[in-house]
């Protein structure tokens, strides 16, 4: 047993911190977020140039390949600074959803492109009315036309459609015929994204119109079930809301220590105290199931099913950490300069986003063979 | 990281030696849950005979130092030992002996060469039970404010007073207590601890009955706690640890090893038993574990539990190397504390009110939860309730103060050895 960072790991981690520091202060995010914007290119080029597009990308693609847990530390750096990037959209959902695929020409060179930085491959699932049932679940029908396929359906709650340069469409050729992913150049005629007003972070709803898909964008399932493809990038959404939860920590503590009511800091009161152990209690809780699972996955113990307990953990923990850290701040915390919301808004964008955590529990009795 | 135990070929060795050793010398029926006071009483001497052999070969108290009858042994032969006797439902010590555990614990850096001599050889040896004696009628989560007086009186102090909470039934030999020596004092430096004889006049004891009692490991329905009064008892000086009125310094070494849980590797065996019970047992024609709703309801049982699992497995690697802690123990302690009051609901819902019997054809789970449903309650307090641990966490932290607090002092025991001594014959 040993449940420390081997040196290269931290080498990992404490790059992916200073590059947080210093690139991405707080204040820079306040003005992203009052400006309406979603990310900032030119971070996503530093991610590029250290490597992070390819973290998960098999090496004979050009990608870093690395373990799960020394990936996972770099999203929760990116989760601690609330960075907002495609990176998890692009770099770990969509690439394990390549994963889930056949290898084929088209798959192999969409991985080679995400690890080099020229795509960004945004996966567009979630059906309009629809609840969250898995990946399989959420294709759209595709019609034929003149012998070719052709798309036309809406996708909601898209992270970053804005920073797409392809879609990962979840589609079926037939309804009695296994559902499939569809590689869609983003900027192609017939395709509208439009940016979800409201208390969530850069989603999206694209509607495609007619949209023709060539036979070879479309790409099969390599295995049971596109869920279970996405283990390694359940972790990595744990490990960025972990990272938002430690960062809510800090904060929480020294404002308990600074801010002076009744004559006192407010962390002499218990009732301050009690709020920041609920955070600290949950951000603890994610974190080693988090760890764990990376390591279940890399050992090729029951990966999957800690894969779920880790995703269902984690967004339970992030939201009740944000609620907590907004306890021991009171009005402070609800004013958008100060910060705090950059990161309660993400507990709630992300709580949701790979299946909502009664979801993921149910796969993780599943996969548990209960 | 690495989160299972891998284990050396010395330490399988040691492994065949300790499972060879319990085949021989565990009783059966040493775990069997007891039917009356008698059968209790017997179990309880089996206990003690077992721990007497153990000692004998230093595995009672096996990282105690084998000067004074310890096994002087690493954690990596008292992983083995415990998962050992753990795999026969026994713990090390086989019986409840809280004043061996943190009196030898704080004696070891506060006590003289001599009082080391005296008093830790028994108790690694397996030849008394120790019972720790803190809490009073008005001191409960406030252990400065006992009122138990101890005043020096030539050679010896008088106690005069009364403990409550105390130890389990079938006795002790000895006790570990602390007492105010100066009545005129200021607070925290007024106190002192001592290890007494259990059984010097004056001191007589009184059972006190709880909604359910964990005797010497298990829940045992005949077993209770007591209230012990100290009537004049003339305790000898010498049994005075740590100084006069440096008791307060003491405690925080008997806190850290109260509070601070050490962590363990174990997955919870009232989950085991749970869902053995489900898969095996059916409801509306139909296996439990196949009913949607109690599927869910144990994925969320299951979800907690393995949080708290992980945060002990933790705990238990930050001792095995030697890393330093501040709020996990506490924070361990806190959530299995809350997590099992959880419990008790989350199981109720499942099982419905088979959950509140032990009857012997309808009671769930073999009795399991309905002694969970009494014991989820009855644990909330001992070694600190939730309130105190939420307070050691946040200083700990740091919250509300200038600087984060240090935990307290420990010895060696306390610490992993990263170059465990090797197992002598």
């Amino acid at each position: 047993m040993d449940l420390s960072l081997t040196p290269s790991q931290i080498l990992i981690r404490d790059s992916a911190r200073t590059f947080v520091q210093r690139h991405v202060p707080r204040a820079d995010l306040v003005r992203l977020a009052q400006d309406g914007d979603t990310w900032n290119p030119a971070w996503f080029a530093q991610f590029r140039e250290a490597g992070w597009t390819g973290a998960l990308v098999a090496s004979e693609f050009g990608g870093l390949d690395l373990d799960p847990l020394s990936a996972a530390l770099i999203f929760e750096e990116l989760g601690r600074g609330a960075v907002p990037s495609p990176l998890i959209a692009s770099s770990a959902i969509a690439v394990g959803l390549l994963r889930g695929c056949a290898p084929s020409e088209q798959r192999d060179a969409a991985l080679t492109a995400i690890a080099d930085g020229q795509m960004i491959l945004i996966p567009a699932l979630r059906l309009p009315d629809t609840s969250w049932k898995g990946v399989a679940a959420t294709a759209s029908i595709l019609t034929e036309a003149n012998g070719a396929w052709v798309l036309t359906g809406t996708k909601v709650f898209v992270p970053f459609a804005d920073a797409a340069t392809h879609f990962l469409v979840s589609v079926v050729t037939r309804a009695d015929m296994p559902p499939a992913l569809a590689i869609v150049p983003a900027g192609g005629p017939g395709i509208k994204t439009r940016l979800l007003p409201g208390f969530l972070q850069a989603n999206h709803e694209v509607v495609f119109d007619q949209v023709p898909i060539a036979a070879t964008a479309i790409l099969r399932a390599d295995g049971p079930s596109f869920d279970d493809s996405l283990a390694v990038a359940r972790v990595m959404v744990a490990a960025y809301q972990v990272g938002g939860m430690s960062e809510m920590l800090d904060m929480s503590v020294n404002h308990s220590n600074t801010r002076v009511q009744f004559g006192t800091p407010i962390g002499r009161f218990q009732r301050v105290q009690d709020h920041i152990i609920r955070l600290l209690n949950a951000m603890d809780a994610a974190k080693w199931t988090t760890y764990e699972a990376a390591w279940a996955i890399e050992s090729g113990r029951d990966g999957i099913a800690r894969s779920y307990l880790c995703a269902s953990t984690a967004s339970d923990s992030y939201f009740e950490a944000a609620n907590a850290a907004h306890e021991v701040h009171a009005a402070i915390g609800s004013d958008p300069r100060y910060g705090l919301t950059l990161y309660t808004r993400i507990s709630r964008t992300m709580y949701e986003l790979l299946g909502p955590p009664g979801w993921q529990r149910k796969r993780m009795a599943d996969a548990l063979a209960w | 990281m690495e989160f299972e135990l891998k284990y050396t070929k010395a330490q399988e060795e040691f492994r065949d030696e300790v499972r060879t050793w319990l085949a021989a010398n565990v009783p059966d029926g040493i775990t069997a849950r007891p039917r009356s006071f008698q059968e209790s009483q017997a179990i309880y001497r089996m206990r003690r005979e077992l721990g007497r052999r153990l000692g004998a070969q230093g595995w009672l108290y096996p990282s105690g130092e084998k000067q004074y009858g310890g096994g002087g042994l690493g954690l990596d032969q008292i992983i083995v030992l415990e998962e050992e006797t753990a795999r026969l439902g026994l713990g090390l010590p086989p019986y409840y002996d809280s004043g061996g555990k943190m009196g030898s614990a704080s004696i070891r850096v506060w006590g003289t060469d001599e009082q080391k001599q005296r008093f830790l050889p028994p108790i690694y040896r397996g030849e008394v039970r120790s019972w720790q004696l803190l809490t009073e009628p008005t001191a409960g989560s406030d252990l400065a404010g006992v009122k138990m007086t101890a005043i020096r009186d030539g050679d010896v102090y008088v106690f005069n007073g009364q403990k409550i909470y105390i130890g389990s039934h079938h006795g002790a030999d000895r006790y570990w207590t602390i007492a105010v020596t100066d009545p005129k004092g200021k607070r925290h430096q007024n106190v002192s601890w001592f290890m007494i004889d259990a059984n010097l006049p004056g001191i007589t004891t009184q059972p006190l009955y709880l909604l359910s009692a964990q005797s010497e490991g298990e829940t045992d329905e005949h077993g209770h706690k007591n209230i012990i009064y100290f009537d004049n008892v003339r305790v000898p000086a010498d049994c005075l640890v740590g100084g006069e009125n440096n008791g307060w310094k003491v405690a925080s070494t008997h806190l850290e090893v109260e509070h601070s849980g050490q962590g363990n590797i174990r997955t919870n065996p009232v989950w085991i038993a749970l869902l053995a019970h489900c898969r095996t047992h059916n409801r509306d024609g139909r296996p439990l574990i196949e009913d949607p709703d109690v599927r869910s309801k144990l994925a969320e049982i299951f979800s907690r539990l393995e949080a708290v699992r992980l945060l002990s497995t933790r705990n238990f690697w930050m001792v095995y190397a030697g890393e330093k802690r501040s709020y996990q123990g506490s924070q361990v302690s806190y959530l299995r504390k809350t997590t099992n009051l959880w419990l008790t609901k989350a199981i109720l819902d499942l099982l419905g009110p088979d959950a509140l019997t032990n009857d012997p054809i309808l009671g769930a789970v073999g009795g399991i939860a309905e002694a969970q449903q009494r014991r989820g309650i009855v644990e909330q307090h001992p070694g600190g309730t939730t309130d105190i641990q939420r307070v050691v966490i946040a200083r700990r932290l740091g919250v509300g103060a200038r600087e984060p607090q240090q935990a307290g002092k420990l010895g060696e025991e306390g610490m992993a050895r990263k170059n465990p001594q090797p197992v002598d014959a």
